[in-house]
């Protein structure tokens, strides 16, 4: 790169503003042993159709931990092309977003349901819901902007 | 000739702007720029992101420091926010980008030893187009 030059300052600044954004609630199960893929992919199945069956109002996302994830898109392309060996064990992951923690935490539990009646050797079974922020961003005039900061420790919010 | 995936030869990190991600390539030895810029082409990088959405790749060579920097459109799911991946980030994608085969001297690998011994990361490539 050459002949970076400056310009001046704007007279609008980059203000990220944060609003709620929902909840999103996870649950995960784990398979072992042999055909842990298959089995994998099993629950991987079974999850969104329970969640249709329920009717819960959310969005929902699979992932084999160790064979596709974070690599993998929501629709699961790559679970569903992978051909690789079979994996020592599977960690299944629920993902959801949904608008209201009900919903978010009903989905995160259909994980437990699969110890019971899901593919056999199904377990360790966590669930959780967590709160999201969303975030936006305006420009707004540098001159309705105070720079000040204040510091507060986590403690002093949950109270 | 010997063919590697990306990360024999040159190592890259993510990092996220709203719906994007953006990828460093950097080559170990310098003197492979050249060769990357004609194999690593915003097209093939873009093929690798498409079952995620990514909708455009821009490529920015950086010749003086021999590198490029890879800006992929609409990658993420949404972005850190909203996405349901365990990754919002994309931090891992650079893994995905380094995964990619090239064509290269085995003089240009990190470990030249490796043009011999290459089957370990067979499995992990992504095969030419």
């Amino acid at each position: 790169v050459r002949g970076v030059r400056g310009g001046p300052r704007p007279e609008r600044l980059k203000v990220t503003a944060c609003f709620s954004g929902g909840h999103l609630g996870e649950g995960e199960v784990s398979v072992a042993g042999p055909n842990a893929l298959a089995r994998a992919r099993a629950v991987a199945d079974i999850l969104p159709e329970r969640l249709r069956r329920r009717g819960l109002e959310v969005r929902a996302r699979v992932d084999l931990i160790g064979v596709s994830s974070v690599h993998d898109s929501d629709d699961g392309a790559l679970r569903r092309a992978f051909s690789g060996p079979d994996p020592a064990e599977v960690r299944v992951r629920l993902a959801v977003a949904a608008a209201s923690h009900d919903d978010a935490d009903q989905a995160a539990r259909e994980v437990l349901a699969l110890l019971c009646c899901g593919p056999a050797g199904t377990g360790g079974a966590r669930w959780r819901v967590t709160p999201r922020i969303a975030t936006r961003s305006y420009l707004a005039d540098r001159a309705l902007i105070e720079p000040t900061a204040t510091v507060a420790a986590a403690r002093e919010f949950a109270a | 000739m010997v063919t590697v995936p990306l990360h024999e030869v040159a190592h890259g990190r993510a990092g996220d702007k709203g719906n994007r991600v953006n990828i460093s390539l950097i080559p170990y030895r310098a003197e492979a720029f050249h060769v990357l810029g004609e194999q690593v082409t915003h097209k093939r990088v873009l093929d690798l992101f498409r079952h995620r959405g990514a909708t455009a790749v821009h490529r920015h060579d950086l010749p003086l420091i021999a590198a490029y920097n890879f800006v992929v459109d609409n990658v993420l799911e949404g972005g850190v926010n909203t996405a349901l991946n365990l990754d919002g980030h994309g931090k891992t994608l650079s893994f995905r980008l380094l995964a990619l085969d090239v064509t290269v001297p085995a003089g240009l690998l990190l470990h030249p030893a490796c043009a011999e011994d290459a089957s370990p990361a067979a499995a992990a490539r992504v095969p030419a187009q």
